[in-house]
């Protein structure tokens, strides 16, 4: 292993041998272990992904009737205007 | 949340401000027992709107109109004046002649000439009645000072507000649990005022879209 690589040791407890030999036969198993881990991170910060689960849900939501947008709508929203919600914000 | 506040208090904001923290408890929670239920709440929002705003924001046809509220409660009447949605404050104001004033001065008449205590529990039906049922017996020529009295109730109303508010090219509303009480007189008074059907919620209702319009522009 050259100098400047940092290794790092890890424990399997008995419960978890399934994971140790499917490891185990894996050739390059910290080629393995670093893809799975940037995977990770990747999939933390990815707003993209964060997109697809939210649109599956909507999706999922829709398909069984159900609008989370009833929740909070707005009431007889026509009969305000912009107007009218501008002058009841400033004097009520 | 949006609290219903006297108008005595909505205009002075020194105790605008201690009614808001005496209402919000300084975001600690609250408690509450309704019918043997608990309830523990935190107020993180509150809006403070002056009371008697009745039907204002449920009349479309107000949104361009000068318009009055009166709202006739138990103890007091509370007057709103407003231009389109802008409220006036300087012809808002509120005075005693509630519905426990009339019937104060009734049960005061009745006792006078008939020799009767009359029970304040008695007294919402002796005015729906418009008669006085001594044990049985009616009181036959008791109508005509029951109405006579109403009337000059009514009439008491109506001079307390003109002497404040204009109500030329206005539309007038009566709200209130009172202006179902004094709907008769105040109709032979006022013969083109607006009876709100839903007079003791109309308030509430439009406190809940005042709420909606904060709401909406929150998004914004």
């Amino acid at each position: 292993m050259p100098k400047d690589y940092k290794s790092i040791t890890i424990s399997f407890r008995p419960d978890a041998n399934h994971l140790y030999e499917f490891l185990r036969k894996k050739d390059n198993k910290s080629a393995y272990i670093l893809k799975l881990i940037e995977k990770d991170m990747e999939g933390e910060d990815n707003p993209s992904l964060k997109q697809t689960i939210k649109a599956i849900i909507l999706e999922i939501l829709s398909e069984n009737d159900i609008i989370l947008n009833e929740i909070n709508k707005v009431t007889n929203e026509e009969n305000l205007t912009d107007y009218d919600i501008g002058i009841i914000n400033e004097y009520f | 949340m949006s609290k219903t506040t006297p108008l005595t208090i909505f205009k002075n904001k020194k105790l605008k401000e201690e009614y808001e923290e005496f209402i919000r408890q300084s975001g600690e929670t609250i408690h509450f027992v309704v019918n043997d239920e608990h309830f523990l709440f935190k107020i993180q929002n509150l809006y403070l709107l002056q009371e008697g705003i009745g039907s204002l924001l449920l009349r479309p046809e107000l949104k361009s109109r000068n318009s009055v509220q009166i709202d006739i409660g138990t103890l007091n009447v509370s007057v709103n004046s407003f231009s389109s949605l802008i409220p006036h404050l300087d012809s808002t104001f509120s005075n005693s002649y509630g519905i426990n004033t009339l019937f104060s001065t009734l049960r005061e008449r009745l006792a006078m000439d008939y020799g009767v205590t009359v029970h304040y529990k008695d007294l919402k039906q002796i005015i729906n009645d418009r008669i006085l049922v001594v044990e049985g017996k009616k009181m036959l020529d008791s109508t005509a000072i029951i109405e006579e009295t109403i009337e000059n109730h009514a009439k008491q109303i109506i001079a307390s507000v003109k002497a404040q508010v204009s109500l030329n090219n206005t539309e007038i509303s009566f709200v209130g649990g009172g202006s179902i009480l004094l709907c008769e007189e105040l109709k032979k008074l006022l013969p083109n005022a607006t009876f709100e059907p839903d007079s003791q919620f109309c308030t509430l209702k439009s406190f809940y879209r005042i709420m909606e319009a904060k709401l909406h522009a929150q998004r914004l």
